[in-house]
């Protein structure tokens, strides 16, 4: 009968945390609107998978490069095809393929790390010898790298942009295993006979997710970047696929003309990027707080 | 007596986004020369607010809001920033608790101690070298020729601390504010750090005072107590006179607890310090006091002079109507 | 007294670093093979007979075990040769000496710009908050960490060269020409560097040696010399020298959208002449470029706090 109040006010205690810490988020107003922006876009992506207001593929000589107008709200870009329908069914691309990529590199160095901070010895040097390997490379040149020898395509794309990702996480939760493991906490929990891999995912996982889901909005921000960067050097996905990327590539030369073909797209990027910097802001601040009451002025 | 510090109603209040912290709200304490004075308090019942606000060093948010600090006779609440700089690691040294992060870590302990000579005697640092090499000799640090090159990172938590406390009597002050400097310590240094302290006071005739929540501490080396508690002095006295009557409620609580030998098991006080920024009506102690009066949830009692001890408490002879 | 551990640390860090590189070297090594296409009927031309391809593929070792070929791969680059261009027919090694040069002035202007706009203007708003300065550093910061670096270098191009026409955009031809990719790349720099130079200041302010040194009676701007900045200096710098693996990758698009002729540039060049052997060779240039720099900004970072000299240096 006791266990399960006490279980009851854990579940309590629990739930009351998660309140606070939407709270401070909410507080955060960058943050918070931020939210909004990126349900809107995804909104906007999702949308176009069952209507776009053209086809955005159809190219029509006789439409080229006009600018924002009622028929075309963003334009059409240097093939006469509609920027918004271009955009909205790109975003599946650019964002989609950026989200599975943080995902996968989330998740495997995240259980890398793990691995690798909790039994230690053998495993860890192999492990983070791998780590440093890819670390070895400026993670725009090892994206690039893979690209080419993988060729185009958006299981390259996913490839490319996961392996870049990675180690971060590898490095970050092994660090943050080998803090915890110390601890008295974990040390009962092993007395107790608990297996490992049920300590790796019950105690130790829970502290360090936090840093790690920090991490991860971050780097969606990031791998936007990356993406729509590879797309733009023609190392992404290849045309006439509307990756974002791409299609400020396709708009470059006539920048002077039309500029609109280039700015758009970018602004997109921009926006989606900045918008999950803010919510890492301020998840981070919300998961970690940092007691700023005292802040001296000199 | 000649008083080195006469604190007159002094109130130090933090404006925080949750609200008004009231710190300090109307101490009167004075320190004569040459003594310890010990300031006994649990965290939060603003003692080191206290020790900041004597050696100058509040900043925003925290501000005085009323009150008089008299050094040697002068408001120094009232002296501008350059003259209290002067004052600062001069005539009044201040030795903080936690040598481990009151030490800058990029330089060596010789340089930041010679930067009290270097501000206050002018000139370059080096000029002072064998000064800081004297000092360290003076709180027993072994080896202090080579010690002055070292690093904070390089040395012991009590060497620190002795470190530290070179640094403020550096400027032979005439008055040193010890802030729980033996709080971060092993017991066997905090005895070694209290000797030291003694040492100083004998030497040098400074006048020091001793904050601490270890009131076993100050039944060692204080001569006089000064009781805290949430933000107001609630008894003070000399120390002997002090442990062997006990005149406060929060005394006595504090003193058994130190003698718990005695008895069969720990007392602790029950309850735990109130909010500083909605302190309790009437007097503050009184939701923890196991002798507490109907009046005292009303009023606040003042603090009445009863044959040199200082207190503050219904129950022994105060006027009835402090209020707030 | 330093420098003896200076050295022997060196020493340790190369050692160190030789299983990392030979792990890119294979790294590197599998890539290649990954690639479609057959590298000898590449060099020989479409038109080639089939006796001309074998002869050069023997020729290239082409035909022997795959470890074999790794081992002449790492002998061949034990001796500095980097192999021959596709394209150019000349050293790989001689094409990219030529262009580092290049990309070495924009990477310098561009550090130059984001340090002497990031470092002023997150301390400035690190001493003083709720001013404008906190949001314009703010701003700044966000944007440099969010906007695609080839789309600003794009915006730069059409605001300064297409309807400004004051600045040249692309080329190398005169010092105009590096102002605006080296501020496009500065951008990118200063997205981090503002951000954390107002929080390590900030930090460095709250920190209680701060108040050991108020109480000696220090003099203001001495302890704001000596002990805040001074101290902030160590996150700063670190983060510069983290910052660097972002300096290349954007030094790639960034000489890529403004025809700057560095080594990033031609990498994409190559890229798009699908020169293999130019490819690789500028890779792993940046590569071991890249460890040897990890390896100052260490030494560098090691300097400047002695806690890490202790730790680092003296466990040898």
């Amino acid at each position: 009968m006791e266990s399960e109040l006490v279980l009851k006010k854990i579940e309590e205690v629990r739930r009351k945390r998660l309140k606070e810490m939407w709270e401070v988020f909410k507080s955060n107003k960058s943050a918070y609107y931020s939210l909004y922006v990126v349900i809107a876009i995804a909104s906007l992506i999702l949308i176009g998978f069952i209507y776009t207001p053209y086809d955005p593929y159809d190219f029509d000589l006789s439409r080229v490069r006009q600018p924002p107008s009622i028929n075309h709200p963003l334009g059409t870009d240097e093939l006469g095809r509609d920027i918004l329908s271009r955009l909205m069914v790109g975003g599946r691309y650019t964002i989609g393929i950026s989200v599975i990529s943080v995902l996968l590199g989330t998740l495997l160095g995240s259980i890398l790390g793990l691995i690798s901070g909790y039994f230690g010895g053998r495993l860890d040097a192999i492990i983070q010898r791998f780590v440093d390997v890819t670390l070895a490379f400026p993670t725009t040149l090892l994206a690039i790298a893979l690209m080419v020898s993988l060729g185009p395509g958006m299981l390259s794309l996913i490839a490319a942009i996961s392996i870049s990702t990675f180690p971060v996480y590898a490095r970050l939760v092994r660090g943050a295993v080998l803090q915890l493991i110390n601890e008295d906490y974990i040390t009962a929990v092993k007395l107790l006979g608990r297996s490992s891999w049920y300590i790796m995912f019950r105690h130790v996982l829970p502290n360090i997710l936090s840093v790690i889901v920090v991490q991860s909005t971050y780097y969606l921000g990031f791998s936007i970047l990356l993406a729509s960067s590879l797309g733009f050097l023609g190392l992404g996905i290849p045309p006439p696929t509307p990756e974002w990327g791409a299609m400020i590539s396709g708009g470059r030369v006539y920048l002077f003309s039309s500029p609109h073909i280039v700015v758009f797209p970018g602004l997109f990027i921009m926006v989606t990027a900045l918008a999950f910097n803010l919510i890492g802001d301020g998840l981070r601040d919300a998961l970690d707080p940092r007691s700023r009451m005292f802040i001296r002025r000199f | 007596m000649e008083k080195v510090i006469q604190i007159v109603d002094l109130r130090v209040y933090y404006d925080l986004p949750q609200g008004t912290v009231r710190a300090v709200d109307g101490v009167d304490l004075d320190v004569v020369r040459g003594e310890i004075l010990g300031v006994a308090g649990e965290s939060g019942s603003g003692k080191s607010t206290l020790a900041l606000a004597i050696a100058g060093l509040l900043r925003p948010p925290a501000k005085v809001v009323s009150g008089k600090i008299l050094f040697n006779g002068v408001d120094i609440l009232k002296l501008s920033n350059d003259e209290l700089r002067r004052i600062r690691g001069s005539k009044i040294g201040m030795i903080f608790q936690d040598p481990n992060t009151y030490l800058n870590p990029i330089y060596t302990v010789g340089f930041q101690v010679g930067e009290v000579f270097e501000a206050h005697k002018g000139g370059p640092l080096s000029k002072y070298l064998d000064e800081v090499i004297k000092l360290f000799r003076a709180v027993k640090i072994a080896d202090p020729e080579r010690r002055v090159n070292a690093y904070p990172h390089q040395m012991s938590g009590g060497m620190k601390q002795r470190v530290l406390i070179s640094m403020a009597i550096a400027g032979e002050p005439e008055l040193v504010i010890a802030d729980e400097p033996t709080s971060a310590l092993d017991v066997t240094v905090q005895a070694e750090i209290v000797e030291l302290l003694n040492e100083i006071r004998e030497k040098m005739k400074t006048s020091i005072i001793f904050i601490t929540h270890d009131l076993a501490l100050l039944v060692e080396i204080a001569n006089r107590v000064a009781i805290m508690y949430a933000g107001k002095l609630v008894e003070v006295g000399r120390t002997d006179e002090m442990v062997k009557d006990p005149l406060h409620p929060y005394t006595k609580a504090l003193l058994s607890s130190l003698r718990y030998e005695r008895k069969k098991r720990l007392t602790s006080i029950k309850g735990s310090i109130p909010s500083l920024i909605n302190p309790p009506s009437g007097c503050r102690f009184h939701t923890r006091c196991p002798y507490a009066l109907p009046k005292c949830s009303e009023f606040e009692p003042k603090l009445v002079d009863i044959g040199g001890r200082k207190v503050s408490c219904f129950l022994v002879g105060d006027v009835g109507g402090g209020s707030n | 007294m330093i420098y003896m551990s200076l050295v022997r640390y060196l020493i340790r860090r190369g050692y160190q670093s030789i299983p990392t590189f030979i792990g890119a070297l294979l790294f590197m090594f599998i890539l290649v093979r990954v690639l479609p296409g057959d590298p000898a009927r590449l060099i020989a031309g479409p038109e080639a007979l089939e006796e001309d391809v074998q002869r050069i593929r023997e020729q290239l070792g082409l035909d022997k075990p795959l470890y074999a070929q790794f081992v002449d791969y790492v002998m061949t680059l034990l001796r500095g040769d980097l192999g021959t261009s596709i394209k150019f027919r000349t050293p790989v090694i001689n094409e990219i000496l030529h262009r580092l040069p290049y990309t070495i002035a924009l990477a310098l202007v561009a550090e130059a710009i984001a340090v002497a706009i990031a470092l002023p203007l997150g301390i400035m708003s690190a001493l003083r908050p709720n001013s404008k300065l906190t949001y314009v550093t703010s701003v700044i910061s966000l944007i440099g960490a969010s906007a695609p670096i080839f789309w600003i270098a794009l915006m730069f191009i059409y605001v300064f060269s297409v309807s400004l026409k004051i600045l040249p955009s692309s080329g190398a031809d005169s010092p105009r020409h590096i102002i605006l990719p080296a501020t496009t790349l500065s951008l990118l720099l200063m997205g981090n560097l503002t951000r954390i130079t107002r929080s390590s200041v900030i930090e460095a302010l709250n920190s209680n040696h701060v108040l050991t040194a108020m109480a000696k009676g220090l003099r203001d701007r001495v302890i704001l010399i000596r002990h805040i900045l001074k101290n902030a200096m160590i996150p700063i710098v670190t983060i510069m020298g983290l910052q660097v693996g972002s300096l290349l990758g954007g030094a790639i698009i960034t000489e890529t959208v403004y025809a700057w002729p560095g080594i990033g540039s031609l990498l994409i060049d190559s890229i798009f002449f699908r020169d293999y052997t130019l490819i690789q060779g500028i890779i792993l240039f940046i590569v071991l470029t890249f460890i040897v720099i990890n390896i100052v900004v260490d030494v560098i970072y090691a300097l400047i706090d002695p806690r890490i000299r202790d730790v680092l240096w003296r466990v040898s």
